[in-house]
């Protein structure tokens, strides 16, 4: 029987923000929760 | 194109992510051999869009046809491979010319008091005392600009990120920017929001509770392995070390903003981080860790004999940037890739294991040298696409004083078209890697349009997403 559970959503606009992942910060700007 | 699956068979089911619409799904073995029947034959159940309606009852069942139409829903099914191509090109547009947010990184001064030889400052003489430091005139300058950009974008929120060499070394230029706009913000209902990327030595309460009120929400140190291993990697100038001072320092931070703990590793260092983390772990601020996560280091020149060299070997440092760490090279370049991306597993795994909130892994781009409206701010006014190329001044792509030289202007073009991404295929992982770092790419193989590849450490971080997702449900 054909089971999904949405774990993360596709049709939500926003989608994760990085800043700089390699070099001076690993991922998200301040802003970021 | 953007589909991704782990299997997970001690329960019978499968994790599906699709890096464009972000959707994480777990779903039984039949919905996933629903995907592979459909790839094998993209006709068989009639037209698409997939709806109720537009799906054959002959040729599935009530619950094929409604895991079809959640599928479609989630981005997990296109009409065409051209579909998904006009998808990717419009999320990197969206995302370029995104005004919701803008971004600016100040280097208050391009000065430090560390004297780290990995660091793509390379020089610890002298250097000091020719290296850039802005003013507070050319401060009263940014924020003008600032002002500018914020009255033509009108965006909800500003960000400023306070970066070097080390920031903290010209705390004036700081708490200049944070009330002037603190001040523009207030006036034009913009939210501000203030970060520090610092060494951590001269951190303090005084310095914390001045800028909180203005937005401060984040405080970035870095610690390079265990005490001794970080005093070795990070020392003074003079040779001290500077991991105890740090520790003092966050300790009495902590619980007033959010702290990110970072490292650089390299092949001696990367035994050294499980005793970081335990150490970390017994401390009494180790629940005020807002993020801990470690990257790999870039050596430029040469690379003493008893180091494994993480990357190309360049004679190309950007000097006067305080570019820690960068990705490694292309994995059909540089040999050592698979080095970087199985301790980058290892580190991430490690940290997980004590608790602390790390990246994922998979989300690592695109980052902001693909917004047009996040600006590095050097010393002296120049503009620059990214912090990791500050370093180069023929690489400024303006100043804030509207300066148009041509070198400048011909530089501004190179970055407008960057889209290493291009080269990379059909490769699963382009929304979130966006063809990787294009400082790496530059220094490490002379070319920013060439991708630098980490797709291991990629895979291993989805497999580590898909068994979270599946024990959190």
């Amino acid at each position: 029987m054909a089971k999904i559970k949405v774990i993360k959503s596709g049709k939500e606009t926003a989608k994760p923000q990085n800043y700089c992942p390699w070099v001076v910060d690993s991922d998200a700007p301040p802003t970021s929760k | 194109m953007f589909n991704l699956r782990v299997p997970l068979p001690e329960r019978g089911e499968v994790f599906l992510m699709n890096t464009l619409t972000d959707a994480q799904l777990i779903v039984s073995t039949d919905v996933a051999a629903l995907l592979d029947r459909l790839d094998e034959n993209p006709d068989a159940f009639t037209h698409q869009p997939h709806t109720k309606e537009s799906l054959a009852p002959s040729a599935l069942n009530e619950d094929d046809r409604e895991a079809l139409v959640t599928l479609t829903e989630h981005g997990f099914i296109v009409p065409s491979r051209a579909t998904d191509t006009e998808a990717l090109n419009k999320f990197f547009t969206d995302y370029r010319e995104d005004t919701e947010q803008m971004r600016v990184t100040v280097l208050t001064t391009l000065q430090c008091n560390f004297a780290c030889d990995y660091c793509f400052q390379g020089d610890h003489g002298d250097y000091n005392k020719h290296a850039d430091k802005m003013s507070l005139d050319d401060s009263a300058r940014l924020a003008a600009w600032i002002e500018q950009r914020l009255d033509e974008l009108n965006p909800k929120r500003l960000t400023i990120t306070f970066f070097g060499g080390e920031p903290l070394l010209n705390i004036p230029v700081i708490y200049d920017q944070a009330e002037r706009a603190f001040a523009a913000c207030q006036k034009r209902g913009v939210t501000l929001a203030l970060g520090i990327i610092t060494n951590g030595l001269l951190l303090s309460e005084e310095l914390v509770d001045r800028l909180v009120p203005y937005g401060l929400g984040y405080v970035k140190v870095t610690l390079d392995g265990d005490r001794d291993t970080h005093n070795k990697m990070r020392p003074l100038r003079g040779g001290q070390g500077t991991f105890d001072r740090i520790i003092e320092n966050v300790r009495k931070i902590a619980g007033k903003v959010r702290i990110a703990v970072g490292g650089n590793f390299d092949a001696d260092s990367v035994e050294s981080y499980p005793a970081l983390l335990d150490f970390l772990k017994e401390q009494d601020f180790s629940d005020k860790l807002a993020k801990v996560a470690f990257k790999p280091v870039v050596r430029a020149k040469q690379v003493p004999k008893n180091i494994i060299p993480l990357t190309v070997v360049t004679d190309k440092p950007l000097n006067g940037t305080c570019m820690t760490a960068a990705g490694s090279g292309g994995s059909s370049i540089c040999d050592t890739c698979q080095f970087v991306d199985e301790q980058l597993s290892y580190l991430r795994d490690e940290t997980k294991k004590r608790g602390f909130p790390t990246v994922d892994g998979v989300h690592m781009g695109p980052c902001e040298i693909h917004k047009r409206h996040a600006y590095t701010i050097g010393p002296n006014g120049s503009t620059y696409a990214c912090p990791g190329f500050t370093g180069e001044p023929t690489l400024a792509t303006g100043h804030i004083d509207g300066r148009t030289e041509s070198w400048r202007m011909s530089a501004a073009e190179r970055f407008e078209h960057l889209a290493a991404w291009h080269k990379c295929g059909d490769c699963a992982f382009i929304p979130v890697c966006a063809g990787g770092c294009s400082v790496a790419s530059h220094t490490e193989l002379g070319d920013m349009n060439i991708p630098t590849c980490h797709k291991p450490s990629f895979e291993s971080a989805l497999v580590s997403l898909a068994h979270e997702a599946a024990s959190a449900s």
